[in-house]
């Protein structure tokens, strides 16, 4: 019997952060960074090499020395051959905040394979991602029971694991505010960097305000859509017949006789959905991605991501 | 009016008061809403807007087309269809009085519909049915009108008059037996319309009865059709009983002649009729008490009816209905003569067509001869000289010479002579039974009214096909006077002078005459051939009339009357099927009639002589060979049309409305189970390619 009789998601169970990334992921994507589009200044000199110039050791290029320029750059060798004063520019390493940011809120457990699992694998391939490349990653959880949660300034390797662990502790249901979280987010930005959200933003207040606090704010924004082949086309899944659909968040209740007719009428408005969040993310500079859970992550990362530009 | 293809309900309140039920019913199911099985989803946003999408999301859904819907409302309606017990009816369906007449004439015996039921055995379960029809019973039936039967051929009887019991209804249908008669329908109308008449006791006035309606079953071959009319208020439904390409061959007429000379020869003259459209070949077979004697050398070419397919029923001979110029009907005929046969004694004599066809009363005709007997003639009171030498010089057993008073004491027994040769003067008042031949106009008979003379006369004319004129020629004779008589019409006048009769032939009961108003000795007449062949004729002919050495040819519907001796009290009649019935003579006669059935009656009596005995061979009626059933009647000015009655064909349909809820079934489980069909599902989890995903990753 298909999914949809059966009422509840087939989750499967995340014991230990191999069940997020084993070895063979880990080696497949540790060769991958966290791009960045936008030049940002980061705290600390980090591996990053940055679009600003800056006082780090890799020359850039020069320019005319102007008046109230630091005299400590200035090319004296320049000086001495052409009598003309030259700035010497170097290219400047900063470190990049990474920002996952997950939804844990009840609509996400639900799937096969399960969009909460996805999400949580998702962010610990791409919190991984960060670690290996020293970039400070924070993990956030919002939507929860217990308001939004989140573990900051992970760096390095070594903390592969307690993120791991924090990841798996993530616990699904509630109806916490889209918006109140991403405020949140915005309000505690440290520094620039790139920030993923991954949620299935069915959000029935709306995700435009939430997604304005982050907007703009420094992120190079990602919105990682996460959407179950059974939402995608129920109708495929067993939704055949007269059904009382529950509302997994507010329980609210749909009647609806899943006719053929129905059916695309709902397909057709997830993609009035879809469209509508993309566009919304294309006036912002947002990137926008549907992903299907039934995608695998490491193909998800080394083709798609990579292609769209967050890795390489 | 013209009967029409119908439907009959039998129950029709049942099946309306079942769909009256169950539709709204199932209409009202469809605006409840259903009981749903539940599940939970991420989010009803984008279901509650597909759903007000589709449809308004209110306590009662609106109505909307639904091949389900549509498929269980037809569902219903052939169920409350069959529930209604329809019949299709080739009749007019009718609540008020209706009356059942049923052709029984020899025709309807013919076997064409199915070669083994004749048409009166169809017309009969046919008429069952429709009673069926009328009384049908149930639960909302409506209240059957009255209804009656009544069978006809050459005359109608009732067999059942107006009831409400179907029961008494299809018993009297059954008691209607077949007749080898002609087919008459004018009394059966006229029956029919007595007892459908309401007398209305206020006014005194009779007006048919509301919503009467005649069920004719018959083949449409009904010779008094067109004398009838269909009245106002009068409707008729025919029910055609047999094909209308229905061909026969059978035996017209049948003659036997004693030789003059060696009366224990005799000659049989057949007539063989042909309705068909093909000129046919048969062999005859002639027997005489059962016992083949003679067999036709070759086989007898009867040539084709002419215009065989004229299809109007009504005279025998009619024409097309529109009056086209096509040529009227004529049947093919051939006379076949047989050879003298050598038979002394008495016997019937039966001629056989050694054909079959679908038609077997026509193919065979009997006529009964008597043994050879002379003539005994008594001449009584002073006759003429020159009828006197006439009459002895015909070959007789013995004449006899009476006078008047020797008459009145031996001619009470009216079997001693045959003929009675007399002058009016030596007759009684009351002649006793008996024929006689009378030169001068009698006292003894009414209905001749002499009232004076008349002087000097010829002959203005006279009837040339009589018998008793056969090679007379009387176109010398002058008479110098006559008693002048105005006789009743049924006085038989067979030469006229110029204002009176000049010879008449009277019938009264036992008594047949024939009479000169004349002395033959005041005339030329005594001087001329045509006087000797007079005489002998009359003498012939009237002994000829009963008992003759030739019989005559009987047909059902006619009455066998027989002389008896006077004192006989009761004679035996054996019937063609071998039933014999005790019959009373009264006056030294005895009859028995209507007849209904062709073949041989014999009478038995027993007299001072000795046990007498007298047959008479019946044949179907003239006319009934025509078998071809009329496709409409034309009574009067009308034209009624027929309704096909091929064996069974009142049928029903409920079976077929049943049928059709059963197919409708299979489709409406078929449409609920086809939305299950339109994706089957698949497995949880359905192994994509990715790029099968690829469109839905997208920026």
């Amino acid at each position: 019997m298909s999914l949809f009789f059966q009422g509840q998601p087939n989750r499967k169970r995340l014991e230990r952060v191999d069940d997020l990334i084993d070895a063979a992921l880990m080696a497949r994507i540790g060769q991958l960074d966290v791009v960045s589009r936008k030049i940002f200044t980061g705290k600390i000199q980090g591996e990053r090499r940055s679009k600003r110039r800056g006082q780090s050791v890799e020359f850039a290029d020069f320019r005319p020395y102007v008046h109230g320029d630091d005299l400590r750059f200035i090319d004296w060798n320049i000086f001495g051959r052409l009598d003309r004063l030259f700035l010497k520019i170097f290219l400047e390493e900063e470190d990049l905040s990474l920002v996952i940011a997950i939804d844990t809120s009840a609509s996400m457990d639900w799937g096969d394979p399960n969009k909460m699992v996805f999400a949580q694998r998702l962010a610990m391939a791409l919190g991984y991602i960060g670690l290996v490349n020293h970039n400070r990653v924070t993990i956030a959880a919002f939507g929860g029971e217990g308001g939004m949660q989140k573990i900051s300034n992970l760096r390095g390797r070594r903390k592969t694991s307690e993120m791991g662990k924090w990841i798996l502790n993530l616990k699904s249901g509630g109806t916490g505010s889209f918006e109140e979280s991403m405020k949140a987010l915005a309000l505690a930005r440290q520094g620039r960097g790139v920030m993923v959200v991954v949620s299935d933003f069915l959000i029935k207040e709306g995700y435009e305000k939430g997604l304005r606090y982050v907007a703009g704010r420094g992120y190079d924004l990602w919105c990682m859509q996460t959407l179950a082949p059974q939402e995608i086309d129920p109708g495929a899944h067993g939704l055949v017949g007269d059904w009382r659909l529950t509302d997994a968040e507010d329980r609210d209740e749909a009647e609806v006789t899943a006719s053929p007719g129905l059916v695309e009428q709902y397909r057709a408005n997830l993609g009035a959905w879809c469209a509508g969040l993309r566009d919304f993310a294309i006036r912002r500079s947002i990137i926008h991605m549907v992903v299907d859970t039934s995608t695998e992550i490491d193909a998800l990362l080394l083709e798609y991501l990579r292609q769209r530009g967050l890795v390489r | 009016m013209s009967a029409m293809l119908a439907i009959v309900w039998m129950t029709p309140l049942m099946g309306a008061a079942v769909a009256a039920v169950l539709v709204p019913l199932l209409v009202a199911l469809y605006f409840l809403k259903l009981r749903r099985r539940a599940t939970a989803v991420p989010s009803t946003l984008l279901w509650k807007r597909s759903v007000e999408d589709v449809r308004a999301n209110t306590p009662f859904q609106r109505l909307r087309p639904s091949v389900l819907l549509f498929l269980q409302l037809g569902l219903l309606a052939f169920v409350a269809f069959a529930l209604m017990q329809p019949r299709m009816d080739l009749g007019l369906s009718s609540s008020g009085r209706s009356v059942i007449i049923i052709d029984a004439s020899a025709s309807m015996s013919a076997t064409d519909l199915d070669g083994q039921k004749s048409r009166l055995a169809i017309a009969k379960t046919q008429a069952k049915e429709r009673i069926d029809q009328l009384f049908a019973g149930g639960l909302f039936s409506t209240i059957p009108g009255e209804t009656m039967v009544i069978s006809f051929s050459d005359t109608a009887k009732i067999m059942q008059p107006f009831t409400r019991s179907s029961g008494d209804l299809k018993r009297a249908v059954d008691r209607i037996e077949q007749t080898d008669g002609g087919s008459r329908i004018g009394d059966a109308l006229s029956l029919a319309r007595a007892f459908a008449t309401v007398v209305n006791p206020e006014t005194q006035g009779a007006t048919p009865s509301e919503g009467a309606s005649l069920e004719l079953w018959s083949d449409g071959r009904i010779a008094d059709l067109a004398a009838e009319a269909i009245r106002p208020g009068e409707t008729v439904s025919y029910h055609v009983c047999g094909r209308a390409d229905g061909a026969n061959v059978g035996i017209e007429g049948i003659a036997a002649e004693r030789s003059a000379t060696e009366p224990g020869v005799i000659q049989v003259f057949v007539t063989v009729r042909n309705d068909g459209p093909e000129a046919i070949e048969t062999d005859l077979e002639l027997a005489i008490d059962g016992v083949r004697r003679s067999v036709t050398p070759k086989p007898v070419k009867v040539p084709a009816a002419s215009n065989s397919l004229a299809g109007t029923g009504g005279a025998s001979v009619s024409a097309t209905a529109a009056g086209s110029a096509s040529a009227p009907y004529k049947p093919g005929y051939e006379r076949v003569t047989f050879p003298p046969i050598i038979q002394p004694r008495a016997g019937v004599i039966s001629v056989s067509l050694v054909r079959a066809d679908s038609m077997i009363a026509d193919n065979r005709a009997s006529i009964a001869v008597s043994a050879p007997r002379r003539l005994r003639i008594a001449v009584v009171g002073a006759i003429d000289f020159a009828t006197k030498n006439v009459v002895t010089a015909i070959p007789a057993e013995k004449v006899e010479f009476l006078s008047a008073a020797e008459f009145a004491t031996r001619g009470v027994k009216s079997d001693e002579f045959d003929v009675v040769v007399a002058t009016p003067a030596a007759l009684p008042a009351q002649l006793p039974p008996g024929r006689y031949l009378v030169l001068g106009v009698p006292a003894g008979i009414e209905g001749l009214n002499p009232y004076g003379g008349k002087e000097k006369l010829s002959v203005r004319s006279q009837r040339s096909e009589h018998p008793l004129l056969h090679a007379v020629n009387l176109d010398d004779l002058f008479i110098a006077k006559a008693t002048a008589i105005a006789p009743a019409s049924d006085v038989e006048s067979i030469v006229e002078g110029p204002d009176v009769p000049l010879v008449v032939v009277a019938r009264r009961g036992p008594v047949a005459a024939v009479i000169t108003t004349f002395e033959p000795l005041d005339s030329n007449w005594p001087f001329q051939r045509g006087f000797v062949t007079f005489v002998a004729n009359a003498v012939e002919w009237l002994g000829a009339l009963d008992q003759a050495a030739v019989q005559e040819e009987h047909h059902p519907g006619e009455t066998l009357s027989v002389r008896t001796a006077a004192g006989v009290k009761e004679a035996m009649l054996t019937l063609p099927d071998g039933t014999t019935r005790p019959l009373q003579a009264r006056e030294g006669s005895v009859t028995y009639g209507p007849l209904v059935r062709s073949g041989t009656y014999e009478f038995r009596w027993t007299d001072d002589r000795g046990e007498q005995r007298r047959m008479f061979a019946v044949n179907t009626a003239e006319g009934e060979g025509r078998i071809a059933a009329a496709d409409q009647l034309s009574v009067g000015a009308q034209l009624v049309l027929g309704t096909g009655s091929e064996g069974g064909s009142l049928s029903d349909l409920w079976p077929y409305a049943l049928a059709a809820a059963l197919v409708l079934l299979v489709l409406e489980w078929w449409a609920y189970h086809r939305k299950n069909w339109i994706r089957p599902a698949r497995g949880a989890k359905p192994v994509r390619p990715l790029g099968a995903i690829a469109p839905m990753i997208r920026s």
